[in-house]
C-alpha cells in the first residue's frame, strides 16, 4: 500500500503541482490521464525523487518520507522499493539487453550473478525477448527497447512499477504490442502507476483512472465511472476531445 | 643542401636513447592528469558550488600560463625555496640526493592538469541526463552508477582528445631541459652542438616525434573500438 500524501511541487515561478494526494492499494493498476502541462510526469516523478518535491509525504509499508527533509538513505530505500518505466526507455547504453535488466539486481541488491542471470534471463523471456540477450540498445527497436526497459522494471520485484507514458515514444504498430506486455504484467497483480494517453488500454487494463489537469486531480475512481459517466466539467471537455465517440454519450446524457 | 645522412643517423640514435625517459614523464603525466583530471571534473560539474569557482579560478589562470615561463618558475622555486627547506631541516638527504626528473614530472603534471580535466569534462557532459535517472530508478547509489554506466560511456568520448592532448604533452617535455632533464628533441639535438648539422637533428627528432604519435593514434583507435557500443554489428537480426 503506497500513500502520496500532498504533494506540491515548483518549477521557478510555475507551481506544476498544486496538491496532489493519491493512494494506492497493493494489486492496483492505476492510470493517470490529463492534458499536458497538467503535471503528471511530474507527479510521477517525484513518486522515486527523480524530481524533488517541495512538500509532500510518500508513505510506503513502515517508510514514511516528508519530501522536503528527505535524506539520502531514505531517498535511496524508496528507489530500492519502487521501479521507473521511461518514456524514452532510459536503458544502460553500454550494456546489453541481459546486462541491463540484471544490472539493479547485481549491484544494487547483491545478488549473485548466477542467480541475476537466471531472473534476468525468464524477464526477458516473459517481455518476449528470449533471442536479444546479447544486444545492446543500439541494436533494438524502440519496442524491444522498451520490453527491456518493463523487464529491468519488473525483475525486481519492487512494491510499486511506474511507468511515464511508456508508449508514446513508440511508433504506432509497435504500441499495441507493447501495452499487451503492460497488461500481462498487471495480470500478475503487480502494483502499477501508469501515466498514458492510451484511453482504451486505461479502461482495459486499470482499476482506477485518475483525471489530472492543472497541477490537482479533477477526478478520480473506476474507469467505467470516469469514462462513461465522467462528473466534472473539465474531465468531460478532455474526455470530449480525446474520445470522439464519448461526445455522443455527454450530449446524450446532457439532454 | 646537402644531407649528411651519417650525422642524421647519430641524432636518431642520440634522440631515441631519451624515448624511455621522455615517455616516462609524459605518461605518468598524463596517467595523474587523468586521475586528478576525474576528480576535479566531477568537482566542477557537480554541485559544490564556492569550491567549483576556486578551482575554476586558479585554472584558468594557470591555463594562460606559457609552459616556458611555467617550468622556469618551478625550477627556479625549486632550486630556492624548497632546496632551502630541505637544507634548513635535517631529513636524512641532500637536495642533490632527489631526481630531478620528478621535478620534471611536476613541472608537467601543473602545465596539463586544467588541460585534461577541461577533456575530461567535456567526455563526461557527453553523457546524457537519462542514464543517471536509469540508474537511480533502479537503486544504484552515485559510485557504482559512475563506475559501470558513467565511466564507460566517457571512454569513447574521451579517447580522441586524450590521444591529442597525449600529443601535446609530449611536444611540452621538449622544455623540459629548462629543469634540468634531457628529453627526446634536446637529446637529439646533442650530437649537432659539434657538427653544427642542425637540420639533420630537427629530421631525426621529427622522425622519433611521427612514430610514436602513429602508435598512439593507432592505440587510440583500438581503444575507442573497444568501449564503443553503437557501431556494433555482431547479432543484428533485420527488425
Amino acid at each position: 500500500m503506497i500513500e502520496i500524501k500532498h504533494i506540491k511541487k515548483s518549477f521557478g515561478n510555475h507551481q506544476v503541482l498544486k496538491d496532489v494526494s493519491l493512494r494506492v492499494e497493493t494489486g492496483d493498476v492505476v492510470v493517470i490521464l490529463g492534458p499536458s502541462g497538467s503535471g503528471k510526469t511530474t507527479f510521477l516523478r517525484c513518486i522515486n525523487f527523480l524530481e524533488k518535491a517541495d512538500a509532500g509525504e510518500i508513505i510506503m509499508k513502515d517508510l514514511a518520507v516528508d519530501c522536503k527533509k528527505a535524506r539520502k538513505k531514505e531517498i535511496h530505500e524508496i528507489r530500492m522499493r519502487t521501479s521507473f518505466v521511461f518514456q524514452n526507455y532510459g536503458l544502460f547504453k553500454n550494456m546489453t539487453a541481459l546486462q541491463n535488466v540484471m544490472e539493479g539486481l547485481i549491484t544494487a541488491r547483491n545478488v549473485p550473478k548466477s542467480e541475476a542471470e537466471a531472473k534476468a534471463k525468464e524477464a526477458l523471456d516473459y517481455v518476449g525477448l528470449s533471442d536479444y540477450y546479447d544486444y545492446y540498445p543500439s541494436q533494438l527497436s524502440g519496442g524491444q527497447q522498451q520490453r527491456v526497459g518493463i523487464a529491468r522494471a519488473v525483475v525486481l520485484d519492487p512494491d510499486v512499477v511506474l511507468m511515464d507514458e511508456p508508449t508514446s515514444a513508440l511508433d504506432p504498430e509497435l504500441i499495441q504490442e507493447t501495452l499487451n506486455i503492460i497488461k500481462k504484467v498487471a495480470e500478475r497483480n503487480v502494483t502499477m502507476i501508469i501515466v498514458t494517453h492510451e484511453m482504451s488500454f486505461a479502461r482495459d487494463v486499470a482499476n482506477h483512472v485518475v483525471f489530472m489537469d492543472g497541477g490537482v486531480i479533477v477526478e478520480e475512481g473506476k474507469p467505467d465511472d470516469i469514462f462513461s459517466h465522467p462528473k466534472e466539467e473539465r474531465t468531460k471537455q478532455f474526455l470530449r476531445r480525446i474520445l470522439p465517440e464519448n461526445a455522443f454519450l455527454t450530449y446524450a446524457q446532457d439532454i | 643542401m646537402v644531407f649528411r645522412f651519417q650525422d642524421f643517423l647519430d641524432c636518431l640514435r642520440a634522440g631515441a636513447l631519451r624515448v624511455p625517459d621522455t615517455m616516462y614523464a609524459v605518461l605518468i603525466t598524463l596517467l595523474l592528469g587523468l586521475i586528478f583530471g576525474t576528480l576535479f571534473a566531477l568537482l566542477l560539474n557537480g554541485e559544490v558550488p564556492a569550491v567549483s569557482k576556486v578551482v575554476s579560478a586558479v585554472f584558468t589562470v594557470l591555463r594562460g600560463i606559457p609552459p616556458t615561463l611555467l617550468f622556469i618558475v618551478i625550477r627556479l622555486l625549486y632550486s630556492t625555496v624548497f632546496a632551502g627547506f630541505i637544507a634548513a631541516h635535517d631529513f636524512g638527504f641532500t637536495i642533490r640526493d632527489i631526481d630531478i626528473m620528478y621535478v620534471g614530472i611536476f613541472s608537467m603534471f601543473v602545465f596539463a592538469l586544467p588541460i585534461i580535466t577541461e577533456s575530461v569534462r567535456g567526455a563526461l557532459l557527453s553523457v546524457t541526463r537519462d542514464q543517471y535517472e536509469a540508474g537511480y530508478s533502479i537503486g544504484l547509489s552515485p559510485w557504482p552508477l559512475f563506475r559501470r554506466v558513467i565511466l564507460p560511456q566517457m571512454i569513447p568520448a574521451a579517447v580522441p582528445v586524450l590521444v591529442n592532448n597525449f600529443i601535446i604533452l609530449l611536444k611540452t617535455s621538449a622544455l623540459l631541459f629548462l629543469i634540468g632533464v634531457v628529453d627526446i628533441w634536446n637529446g637529439a639535438l646533442e650530437p649537432a652542438h659539434l657538427t653544427y648539422g642542425y637540420f639533420e637533428a630537427y629530421v631525426a627528432a621529427a622522425v622519433i616525434y611521427y612514430v610514436i604519435f602513429f602508435v598512439a593514434e593507432q592505440l587510440g583507435i583500438v581503444l575507442e573500438k573497444i568501449f564503443r557500443v553503437e557501431k556494433r554489428t555482431a547479432g543484428r537480426k533485420t527488425v
